[in-house]
């Protein structure tokens, strides 16, 4: 179960998506370098706390084959705002996800195979990935071509007797995914460097929350809560163009922005802006962040009757709201590292990312706010203020070229 | 009345030639973005596709610093992805297309 007990399937292939990126992230005509990473990271926002582990390891094999692993884990502790409002207390559990790829090299071109299987107590996830990178024009433009398959399985638990397990009345569901990636990288000039890609998924089967419920106005004025009605298929697009250039000094800006729409009505625009800069063995890195959308077509803070339309969802991923993220990071080249492990290890690095993230919503109420649980001066339903919250990210990672 | 543009092709060879005439004739009556992408992809794909790299591999030091790479830190790079994702309603589109920067 993801952050947040909820858009399950989406995530999951998001995730997928990311960590196949993650997996194949080579440059086309050289491998990437063998190293490994292991990083401690903490989400803490919201009432909701996940950390935990992940280790990368990339190793070629011969000069034409490089293979890496990745295997991550997020401990949730979890009493977000969704969780409360329906009554639920606050929850444990725990996903582990596995990965291998390879990657292999024939003249300026890179061919990439992944896989990656995500297991948690109420959803498992299947995602292979292939890809395909090629480097033309005296090395100044790289062009990659992408494709990406994941299968879920989605269940749902509830506590009985105060143990956790399957919910007999909930028939396990299957979620299907499918995305295609294309991107162009081109050196324009000695200090610029741009990229365009362009991405595409498809989303088909049970893609909502099986947790997750609207609420509506009952006849005699009381909030009431039904399940939310989802369509079965989803179809996203996302165009992003990003730009790095050198300063003068040795400095680097770096710039994105990405446009995002989608079947349901979600149009999106988030950008970002960083700056990095080293000093000596330190590198210090800050960024800005900005993330922007419009509510999907069905989805309602508080609707008027159970059945009001034939979709309806009370996400508030998918409502009308906006991010802002200041990020600082800060890294530590361990220049006598091959000195200390007699020519093991390359060069080190230790690192520690810091982000904080502001969520502001526009029409998702903060609904415990008309509940005598939650305050003694409740409001009425569907006067409450909309929600907001923060979240604290920290990544501490050790790094290790061989 | 539509203007006939002049356009110059840097060609060498009979078949360029040849390649940069039907060129011309094929664009002049389309619209200035149309003509401007037919005619480089048509240079693309003509003889003239021996491209000399405007930045030679000599002069693409600061390209391979490190701190020019689009992931410095691929595992935490893809963790925060991975947070945004799940946090928004928007993904996609911020796959690494590779880094085409010749820095080996």
């Amino acid at each position: 179960m993801n952050i947040l007990r909820g858009h399950c399937s989406l995530l999951v292939v998001s995730l997928a998506l990311s960590l196949g990126c993650l997996l194949s992230s080579v440059h086309a005509g050289v491998l990437p370098e063998d190293r490994a990473d292991l990083m401690y990271h903490s989400y803490d926002g919201g009432n909701v706390k996940v950390d935990g582990p992940s280790l990368l390891v990339r190793k070629k094999i011969g000069e034409k084959v490089s293979i890496a692993g990745n295997y991550y884990v997020d401990m949730v502790t979890s009493a977000s705002i969704d969780v409360q409002v329906s009554g639920a207390s606050e929850y444990k559990e725990k996903r582990t996800q596995g990965s291998l790829s390879a990657d292999y090299l024939r003249g300026k071109t890179t061919y990439n195979l992944s896989y990656i299987n995500s297991k948690e107590g109420d959803y498992l996830a299947r995602t292979a990935t292939v890809g395909i990178s090629e480097d033309m024009f005296g090395d100044l433009t790289t062009v990659s071509l992408g494709y990406t398959r994941a299968k879920d399985k989605v269940g749902k638990n509830v506590k009985t007797d105060g143990v956790l397990g399957p919910d007999p009345n909930f028939v396990k569901k299957d979620a299907d995914h499918r995305s295609y990636r294309v991107g162009v990288s081109q050196i324009l000039t000695k200090h610029l460097i741009m990229g365009l890609n362009y991405e595409s998924q498809t989303n088909e089967g049970f893609l909502r929350n099986p947790y997750r419920s609207i609420r509506y106005l009952s006849l005699t004025g009381l909030e009431q809560s039904a399940e939310e009605i989802y369509p079965s298929t989803r179809t996203t697009n996302a165009i992003a163009i990003d730009g790095r250039y050198y300063l003068p000094y040795r400095a680097a800006i770096n710039g994105s922005y990405r446009y995002f729409t989608d079947t349901w009505g979600i149009a999106a625009h988030t950008a970002e802006l960083g700056y990095i800069h080293p000093w000596r063995d330190w590198t210090f890195e800050g960024s800005y962040r900005y993330h922007r959308q419009r509510h999907a077509d069905f989805y309602g803070d508080l609707f008027p009757q159970p059945n009001y339309q034939n979709f309806m969802a009370r996400d508030r991923n998918l409502s009308t709201m906006s991010d802002q993220t200041a990020h600082v990071g800060v890294s530590y080249d361990l220049t006598h590292i091959e000195q200390w492990t007699r020519s093991w290890l390359n060069k080190g690095s230790l690192n520690l990312y810091f982000d904080r993230i502001a969520f502001k919503y526009e029409d998702f109420r903060d609904a415990r706010l008309s509940k005598l649980q939650f305050t003694s001066d409740p409001t009425a339903v569907g006067a409450e203020p909309m929600y907001h919250e923060n979240a604290n990210v920290i990544r501490f990672f050790i790094s290790a070229w061989f | 009345m539509r203007r006939i543009r002049a356009w110059t092709v840097d060609c060498t060879s009979e078949a360029d030639v040849h390649e940069s005439r039907s060129v011309f004739v094929a664009t002049y009556s389309l619209q200035p973005t149309v003509t401007a992408a037919v005619l480089i992809v048509a240079l693309l794909l003509s003889g003239c596709s021996n491209i000399e790299p405007w930045v030679k591999p000599y002069d693409r030091a600061a390209l391979a610093d490190p701190i020019m790479a689009g992931s410095r830190a691929p595992v935490a790079d893809e963790y925060f992805q991975h947070v945004n994702e799940v946090r928004e309603g928007a993904r996609g589109g911020t796959g690494s297309a590779g880094g085409g920067c010749g820095c080996n």
